[in-house]
């Protein structure tokens, strides 16, 4: 953290990267870098509805397989019930501390973006570690995924999750990463921008696995 | 962490909301960061709020299952307009943002036909199979 005013490079350095549009000028180039930026923002934005469809199919196939326990644990003897709601308040948490860390960029503030980024990361990895805790022990009480219907689409859900989360938490390691080389630049802006809105996805996901699988398996 | 003395970071600014990626003037560009923050703390009291309403009701069953069911439901769709306007920023201010509702309403088209289609579909099988 000793070495934040570093990356505090010149915004207008990056439009100079531009300048063999020639006579077009700094601006045109800023205008061609900023419709890019836009583009490449829809784009993963379609991609994460498209995911949403997936996750969408997923549930739709735990409700449907959610009584076939085949004799062993339903729903109510698996979860854990306030073990569900600290990660759900955690990983609510996280998407809000990553907003805190966008406004920071936007404000340029290199110092508050990392320790947010620091602080989103850490409340992912605890997030990670107690699904990840809950499912192992699972496995260990002798009920698998290879015990029941219900058991497959189980993990499979909070498996595809807990994937997507690992794999972000990778993304915000790399562009923690990225940051200290590229510092303030529009290529950031829009990198930030798509993990915010995977993050937030990932967030909103895990909310409706909350009440589709849990709150409801607890009625 | 977080240094105060930071005057010369902040001479130029990236804001422009989520999606719209022009450049600004200073203040313009910490006023929109700064309803950017308000947006993102109005979300978050929110869907901490809805998130604990639904835990309590079912935890403490508060209602008949049928009305659990109900309002769980009831929950789940203030729950994604929550994070839709807050967190996601859906609106329809320019063509970009008008855009981006499309591909959302559009997708949640598809899940509901997908989910829907499903459960009916299985259910029915499920009927005809013990009957």
């Amino acid at each position: 953290m000793t070495s934040c005013s570093m990356n505090n490079k010149n915004h207008n350095e990056n439009s100079g990267a531009h300048g063999a549009h020639g006579a077009h000028g700094a601006h045109d180039a800023h205008d061609h870098e900023a419709a890019v930026a836009a583009k490449v923002t829809f784009g993963f934005w379609v991609y994460v509805m498209t995911d949403a469809i997936m996750f969408a199919a997923m549930l739709a196939t735990y409700a449907v397989l959610k009584n076939g326990t085949y004799g062993g644990p339903g729903i109510q003897q698996v979860a854990h019930l306030p073990h569900i709601l600290i990660q759900t308040l955690i990983l609510t948490l996280s998407a809000f501390t990553f907003g805190l860390g966008f406004i920071a960029f936007l404000k340029s503030k290199a110092c508050q973006l990392r320790f947010w980024l620091v602080i989103t990361f850490i409340l992912g990895v605890v997030f990670l570690s107690i699904e990840i805790g809950d499912l192992t022990s699972l496995v260990k009480q002798g009920y698998s995924w290879q015990t029941s219907a219900f058991l497959s689409s189980y993990f499979t859900v909070l498996g595809l999750h807990a994937l997507h989360i690992m794999v972000a938490l990778l993304w915000m390691l790399v562009l923690l990463v990225q940051f200290s080389c590229k510092g303030f630049s529009t290529v950031m802006k829009t990198r930030f921008t798509c993990l915010g809105l995977f993050w937030n996805f990932l967030n909103l996901m895990w909310l409706i696995i909350f009440t589709v699988v849990f709150l409801i398996g607890a009625v | 962490m977080s240094n105060p003395n930071h005057s010369k970071s902040s001479q130029h600014c990236h804001a422009a909301g989520n999606y719209s990626q022009g450049s600004c003037g200073k203040d313009a560009c910490h006023q929109k960061a700064n309803k950017l923050s308000r947006a993102y703390l109005i979300g978050f009291i929110f869907s901490i709020i809805l998130t604990l309403l639904g835990f309590f009701l079912v935890t403490h069953r508060a209602l008949e299952p049928q009305g659990l069911y109900l309002s769980l439901a009831v929950l789940i769709l203030l729950q994604l307009a929550t994070q839709a306007v807050f967190f996601f920023r859906l609106n329809m201010a320019t063509d970009d943002d008008r855009w981006n509702l499309v591909i959302f309403l559009f997708s949640l088209l598809i899940m509901l036909i997908v989910v829907s289609g499903s459960l009916w579909i299985m259910y029915n099988l499920n009927y005809y199979m013990v009957n």
